[in-house]
């Protein structure tokens, strides 16, 4: 077989004999039989072209793949560097290009080309490098060691244009011939490489004298000979003071673009690689002080950061800082920081799309719905595409419009269909209106198209949680967390699911490891402190919480579980103080609301708590919600008196997560209604099964239904417990 | 029966000067006018519209008797507003794409490496009789594509289906019924020497025209709008057996002259950074990009 390759194409044609034939880069199993009058489609603007002569299909699959990977690192380089495109896709270009520089020979490649010629003044390897972080350090090292060669690489290209034509032979052509292969061969990258090194020069001359390519070129010898010479000649930056500051205080630009571009320009610059380590010092100081609530300091080394990006960098350099340090802050629960950084970003470029999205995302952890909605139509208005489109639909969810949160994901899923963020948040939205089972499945469907979508994969862990399977949830939760060591969330929702099953030593020790390991974590504080409630340890739990609104003031789950506990501690009006009383609109708006009816009720309000459950039976969109106040109306119901109207309420309640409380309380109706055998039943079932509270209840309505020997506690005992059921047990 | 292969077009004549015109021509050889793009020039030849009517009629009064005239305006119709697509991988695209950035032009001249496609009698023959015989002297000018009425082109060609705008392609754009190397290859003896059978060739307004002609039997009373796209264009196991109308495009194109793009998700992550930089630098350029 005799193959001709374009990797730019990503095609091979093979001619077999008689047969022509192709083989395309995404399916290198199959030779597809072509006829003559394709060619002019196929191959026919290629200028890549590679020809393989006696070979096999293996081989031509082989040499077509890494062909295609050089044209690919190319060009994931080239868009690495395109200052108009957005540090997000130059930071996947990057990460696509270090997967691509795991293969020597494709670096080599690539550096044959990109050492061939300076980069012009457009391109941003600053910028570039920003990109960079410590998963790619192959694509850091070459962008490196790219700049550091800027000056023998102009060094090299100016000795080439300054051979005359006339030194290659009489044809014009002949100079072009001889620099392609030159090219090819990586006599420019050689070249450059010998500069800072004398000793490679000889390296650089050995090599082209045993290369057939090259000498068999007219007067290749002489060529060789003058192109070299300046090179060899060449006076070093640190010798000629081209470097050193000159009077007016300007450094001299690299005479790379000065030669090559006929541009005088003189400005101050740094080396992109100073540049960089300046910047990623500072951030790492500024990330440590935020974590360490030294927010001054922060806020110091931060200005010194933004003046220092102001005088060297882009705006987008500046961008791309503060978008990092506000991912920073949100990682350690500081929204009111990342809603600075990111307004400061939009505000340094305000036609950034990416800008904006993370703008929105800070709005809407702020609670700020319409700001929020407001910077997603921006950032979808700067070309933010599906991120922005799912910001949008985060909104609608947080504000509890359910149906057209799934309805915008439906329509991010239409038109990105692989984007596993949209297909995520769609299942996300299914599970809090209560279709679990859905939920289940639409997670199940994105894990297999996304294996690596660690998101899906805690958020299937928790779906099975909300089904009661905590056990399946458990394993769930070790499969995430064996497959990503350094997710927080499967390592919180674990100890979450461990505290659900009543294990709470357990969840107490896996929250504590959590902390210890991500110290700012909010999430795992208010677990620990969640845990200290369920084992009845009230003040301490209190005083956990306070500590975590010390730090977090806008934490609404930390303000919500004090709530709980405040009032099961009998400290109403402080537990009603921070509670929703109207409009409710957030998931945890809804919860607090729910919170504060059960404060009501177990204060002895009643009429009070029961408009409160009416209403969000009726109205709270979140279905886990939904079913507790529906229980919770049950439970009004029982204090009333109504255990018939009670009873077949309770049996409505389905929620995996509410049934043991629902249970509870159906036993205690029934009982009441003396439909003893029915009470049995469900007591069986209740016991058979996990439940997050202790026995206390059911021993008393055992005692009182069940054996038929009485209370061991009176009515307000009972009304207190159930109540406290819903404060300390959800 | 409307193939009289023995006949030439009527010689052209420079509306500037009067003098010959070869066939050829781009440009007046005695004045220097710029003159019609020869391939429409070809297919505005009043021998070879002629002929087309006359197959049209026929298609007309055919279609006619069998009760399948109005389903066939209607493909007509259809078919009149067509658009050329062109099939490439969206490497090659991306090159287009990149023609005018400085930092992509940079690197991208530097890759010429200069190697040509194998040549030579088996491989050129049947290529060099269409060519010859079709754009004598300027095949290197024409843009083959096919015409389409759903945007997506032959993926035997490349997964990426590039939409010309019609507002800057009509007016040097020419149709053959079939592919132009299968085409020379049903009338081989009298392409060899340079006739081309005359009614198989229209202008971009008369495409509806030749498409009623050349489908015409495969449209009856109960064809579907929807399935004018499968007739108009059918991809075949493998590119020789690909049926469709091939457009003929006579001189350059860029990105501008892009009107859409469809694009599938690749194998590998960097072709889909690429295919996401692509989306953004066409849609700059007005350019609609539907990834599949």
């Amino acid at each position: 077989m005799n193959a001709v390759i374009s990797g730019r194409s990503g095609l091979a044609l093979v001619i077999d004999g008689e047969k022509l034939l192709s083989l395309d880069v995404d399916d290198l199993e199959t030779l597809v039989p072509r006829s003559q009058s394709d060619l002019r489609f196929l191959l026919a603007d290629a200028n890549d072209l590679v020809t393989l002569e006696n070979t096999g299909h293996t081989d031509i699959a082989q040499r077509l793949d890494l062909e295609h990977d050089i044209a690919c690192a190319l060009d994931m380089t080239l868009i690495s560097l395109d200052p108009d495109t957005s540090m997000e896709l130059r930071a996947e270009a990057v990460e696509a290009l270090d997967e691509l520089l795991d293969s020597a020979r494709v670096i080599e490649r690539l550096e044959f080309t990109m050492f061939a010629k300076p980069l012009p003044e457009a391109a941003d390897l600053i910028g570039a490098l920003f990109c960079t972080n410590l998963k790619t350090v192959g694509a850091r090292s070459f962008l490196e060691r790219l700049e550091g060669c800027q000056i023998a690489i102009a060094a090299v290209r100016e000795a080439w244009d300054a051979l005359p034509d006339r030194l290659f032979g009489d044809d014009p052509s002949d100079k072009a011939l001889f620099h392609d292969t030159a090219l090819r061969e990586g006599l420019f990258r050689l070249l450059a490489l010998s500069y800072d090194d004398q000793s490679k020069i000889s390296v650089f001359l050995l090599e082209v004298l045993k290369n057939r390519s090259i000498s068999g070129l007219r007067n290749y010898r002489e060529v060789v000979k003058q192109w070299s010479a300046p090179i060899r000649a060449a006076v070093r930056p640190d010798d000629s003071g081209l470097e050193r500051e000159s009077d007016d205080g300007y450094e001299t630009a690299p005479e790379a673009p000065r030669h090559s571009q006929g541009r005088d320009k003189r400005r101050r610059r740094e080396p992109a690689d100073v540049v960089l380590r300046k910047v990623e010092s500072q951030k790492k100081l500024i990330v440590v002080a935020m974590k360490e609530r030294d927010l001054p300091r922060a806020r110091q080394v931060l200005e010194e950061l933004v003046d220092f990006h102001r005088e060297t960098g882009r705006p987008e350099h500046l961008v791309k800082t503060l978008c990092d340090l506000a991912m920073e802050a949100k990682a350690i629960g500081n929204v009111a920081l990342q809603l600075e950084l990111t307004n400061r970003a939009v505000e340094a470029k305000p036609d950034d799309g990416w800008s904006w999205a993370q703008y929105g995302d800070a709005l809407l952890n702020a609670g700020q719905m319409s700001e929020a909605e407001h910077a997603y139509e921006q950032a979808d208005a700067f070309g933010a595409g599906a991120v922005a489109k799912v910001g949008r639909a985060e909104v609608l969810k947080a504000q509890g419009k359910l149906v057209e949160a799934e309805l915008a994901f439906d329509e991010v899923i239409a038109a990105h269909p692989e984007n596993a963020v949209a297909k995520t948040g769609r299942a996300e939205v299914i599970k809090a209106q209560g279709r679990l089972v859905e939920a289940e499945a639409a997670f199940d469907k994105v894990i297999a198209a996304h294996p690596e979508h660690v998101v899906a994969k805690t958020g299937r862990a928790e779906v099975l949680k909300a089904q009661g399977k905590l056990l399946e949830a458990e394993r769930a939760f070790d499969e995430v967390i064996a497959a990503h060591p350094s997710d927080v969330v499967a390592k919180t929702g674990r100890a979450e699911v461990l505290k659900a099953q009543g294990k709470l030593l357990e969840a107490e020790r896996a929250f504590d490891e959590v902390i210890a390991a991500h110290p700012e974590n909010v999430v795992a504080k208010n677990g620990r402190a969640e845990v200290l409630k369920r084992e009845g340890r009230l003040q301490e739990a209190v005083a956990a919480y306070e500590r975590i609104l010390n730090s977090h003031p806008n934490d609404l789950v930390a303000r919500n579980a004090r709530s709980c506990v405040l009032a099961v501690l009998g400290r109403y009006d402080e537990s009603l103080h921070d509670l929703p009383t109207e409009n409710p609109g957030t998931e945890e708006e809804w919860i607090g609301y729910h919170i504060r009816g059960v404060t009501l009720l177990r204060r002895g309000d009643i009429e009070a708590a029961s408009q409160v459950f009416e209403l969000g039976t009726e109205f709270c969109p979140w279905g886990t919600q939904a079913a507790l106040f529906a229980a919770s109306l049950a439970l009004a119901q029982i204090r009333t008196r109504r255990y018939g109207v009670a009873r077949d309420m309770l049996g409505q309640v389905t929620t995996a997560a509410i049934k043991p409380h629902a249970q509870v309380l159906q036993i205690h109706a029934l009982g009441e209604l003396k439909e003893f055998d029915a009470a049995f039943t469900v007591y069986t079932d209740l016991m058979a099964n996990p439940r997050p509270f202790s026995d206390d209840l059911p021993d008393e309505f055992h005692s009182r239904y069940i054996a038929r020997e009485g209370g061991l506690h009176d009515d307000a005992w009972v009304y207190d417990r159930e109540a406290d059921m819903f404060l300390l047990n959800v | 029966m409307f193939v009289r292969d023995t006949e030439m077009p009527t010689p052209r004549q420079c509306e500037f000067c009067n003098n010959p015109l070869p066939r050829s021509a781009s440009v007046c050889p005695h004045c220097g006018q710029p003159g019609l793009y020869p391939n429409v020039a070809d297919a505005e030849d009043d021998t070879e519209r002629d002929t087309l009517d006359q197959r049209y009629q026929a298609a007309l009064t055919e279609s006619a008797t069998r009760g399948a005239d109005q389903s066939l305006k209607d493909f007509e119709a259809a078919a009149t507003n067509s658009k050329a697509v062109l099939a490439r991988s969206p490497g090659d695209l991306l090159r287009l794409a990149n023609s005018d950035h400085e930092v992509y032009a940079t690197f991208y001249k530097l890759i010429r490496a200069g190697v040509r496609l194998p040549t030579g009698e088996k491989w050129d023959f049947r290529r060099t009789v269409a060519d010859a015989a079709l754009f004598p002297n300027n095949e290197e000018q024409i843009t083959f594509a096919a015409l389409s009425l759903d945007g997506i082109g032959l993926s035997n060609y490349g997964s990426c289906s590039i939409v010309f705008r019609t507002g800057l392609i009509e007016h040097r754009t020419s149709v053959l019924e079939e592919n132009s190397v299968i085409f020379a290859e049903r009338h081989g003896v009298a392409m060899k020497q340079g006739e081309v059978p005359q009614g198989f060739r229209a202008t971009w307004a008369n495409r509806g025209k030749l498409c009623v002609a050349k489908l015409h039997q495969s449209i009856d009373a109960t064809t579907q709008p929807d399935e004018y796209s499968r007739l108009l264009m059918c991809q075949g196991p493998t590119s020789e057996e690909d049926q469709f109308v091939e457009a003929h495009i006579f001189g350059p194109w860029t990105a501008r002259t892009i009107e859409q793009v469809s694009v599938s998700k690749r194998r590998k992550k960097a072709d889909n950074v690429s295919i996401k930089w692509l989306e953004r630098e066409l849609k700059k350029l007005g350019v609609t990009v539907k990834t599949k």
